[in-house]
């Protein structure tokens, strides 16, 4: 693939911030309703989605120093997805639903794995399916799958990269929310008293 | 569930009158989509879709002024957008089932006024209305019985959400959006029945969440909830309203979260 900074019409190292604003631009101008159906500007789009996804993927997944603020955005867990290609000695239903994956079909992914019966679920099959359910924002089911792929293949590299990248989120969650202050403190609200009642009794009157 | 998508008092003026302004915009929607009736189901939760389904498709503000029946004698500014119609939509189809479910809870027969619009949403909206629809019931099939499970239940309900977060299923963010989705709904299936946890002992009703369970355990499983939505932001090209959501989901969120105040029996 070429370079996905130059597919958006940037220079290499571009900020998160400035990729975002060209992506938006570029989209705009590539979307449907602009082009009708145009089948090389369908091509364009996609080349746009695969060259966002590349740099922003790699941005969370790997940068720690690319970013002015004191946030570390390679806490979250958004990232590769460590798709290493189909193994020949895999079953269809695997191979599938690493397929899946890759195309962030995460939801089928997660069905086709549910076929593999419970005898023949190995390491990679918790896996994959710790990746199916994080990125469905099942995070809670994605940790105990991890977990369980770690105790099948204690050595595996690509399951701990995983896991840590998980508990890398919270952890930049925390510490992120620490910034904010103490949390409980109120909020706003342009009708608070009536919005209380409103959580009572639904469909009563928001005054505001 | 609704009035968990806050921003909190420490936000910015401008954020909060961009949010008030959403909010109001939304209901201008509602009203014209819905008529009254429609105007009665406005919550935040739906406004914050709204800011953040424009933010991702960019989508032209249409600002206005008015006097409405809500504010009859300021005059106020409000703007809409082309997304709201859609958010709209969902509001009412979420306060539908809140209000069903509350007269399930309560043994009431509060006349539900959005029943005539739910026919046509369901129709419009098939996979986001089927989506709510079997996912709430087995959260109530699972109240019946008892079973105090706070993963599976937040689960079925943050799916839910996630459904409704996306709007168009061809969007390259569409799995973002399910995953922020599932994850903010997940948050607040969490903290309602954490929220709830003494009411529902006092009235000897059910509640999700085991009676033993501490607030370390139960914050572990907000702040799980919680970052699986930031970590899903954080992929979409948002650039207009990034420091608004952030005040939400890393602050605002937590607005209604109690914290024990220890050694006062």
């Amino acid at each position: 693939m070429s370079d996905p900074y130059e597919i958006l019409g940037l220079k290499q190292g571009a900020s998160e911030e400035e990729v975002k604003k060209a992506y938006k631009n570029l989209a705009k101008k590539y979307h449907p309703d602009v082009t009708g159906n145009d089948p090389a500007a369908a091509k364009k789009m996609q080349e746009i989605n695969s060259a966002y996804d590349a740099i922003i993927n790699h941005k969370s997944y790997s940068s720690s120093s690319s970013s002015s603020s004191s946030y570390n955005y390679g806490q979250s867990f958004y990232g590769g997805y460590g798709y290493s290609g189909s193994r020949e000695e895999e079953s269809n239903e695997m191979r599938a639903a690493a397929s899946y994956i890759h195309a962030r079909h995460f939801r089928e992914a997660l069905h086709v794995l549910s076929t593999v019966p419970f005898e023949k679920r190995n390491g990679r099959w918790y896996y994959l399916s710790a990746v199916a359910k994080g990125y469905s924002g099942d995070t809670t089911g994605a940790y105990s799958d991890i977990s369980e792929a770690i105790k099948k293949e204690p050595g595996n590299m690509e399951y701990q990269s995983f896991l840590d990248r998980l508990n890398g989120s919270r952890n930049f969650y925390t510490q992120r929310q620490s910034a904010y202050g103490p949390s409980g403190s109120g909020f706003f609200s342009c009708c608070l008293p009536l919005m209380l009642l409103n959580m009572c009794c639904p469909g009563y009157f928001c005054i505001c | 569930m609704f009035g968990y998508i806050v921003l909190s008092s420490s936000a910015p003026k401008e954020d909060r009158k961009t949010y008030r302004e959403a909010y109001c915009g939304l209901c201008h929607t509602l009203k014209d989509k819905y008529g009254k009736a429609g105007m009665l189901s406005l919550s935040y939760d739906m406004t914050f879709l709204s800011l953040l389904l424009s933010d991702i498709e960019d989508s032209q503000k249409t600002e206005g002024k008015e006097r409405c029946i809500v504010h009859p004698i300021v005059e106020h500014k409000f703007f809409t957008t082309s997304v709201m119609d859609y958010t709209a939509s969902m509001q009412i189809l979420l306060s539908h089932y809140a209000l069903v479910d509350y007269n399930n809870d309560e043994k009431k027969e509060k006349k539900n006024r959005f029943l005539p619009f739910i026919p046509e949403i369901e129709k419009t909206y098939r996979r986001q209305s089927d989506a709510l629809k079997n996912n709430l019931a087995l959260i109530w099939e699972n109240e019946k019985k008892g079973l105090k499970d706070p993963y599976q239940n937040s689960l079925l309900f943050g799916e839910a959400l996630g459904e409704i977060f996306v709007k168009d299923e061809n969007s390259h963010f569409a799995p973002d959006l399910r995953m922020m989705g599932c994850g903010m709904g997940r948050f607040i299936y969490l903290l309602d029945a954490w929220d709830d946890r003494k009411k529902d002992l006092k009235n000897n009703r059910y509640n999700p969440l085991p009676p033993d369970i501490t607030e370390e355990e139960i914050r572990t499983m907000l702040i799980d909830a919680a970052s699986c939505a930031t970590s899903a932001m954080e992929h979409m090209p948002l650039d207009d309203y990034v420091p608004l959501f952030e005040n939400i989901l890393y602050h605002g969120m937590w607005s209604r979260f109690k914290v024990e105040v220890k050694g006062n029996e």
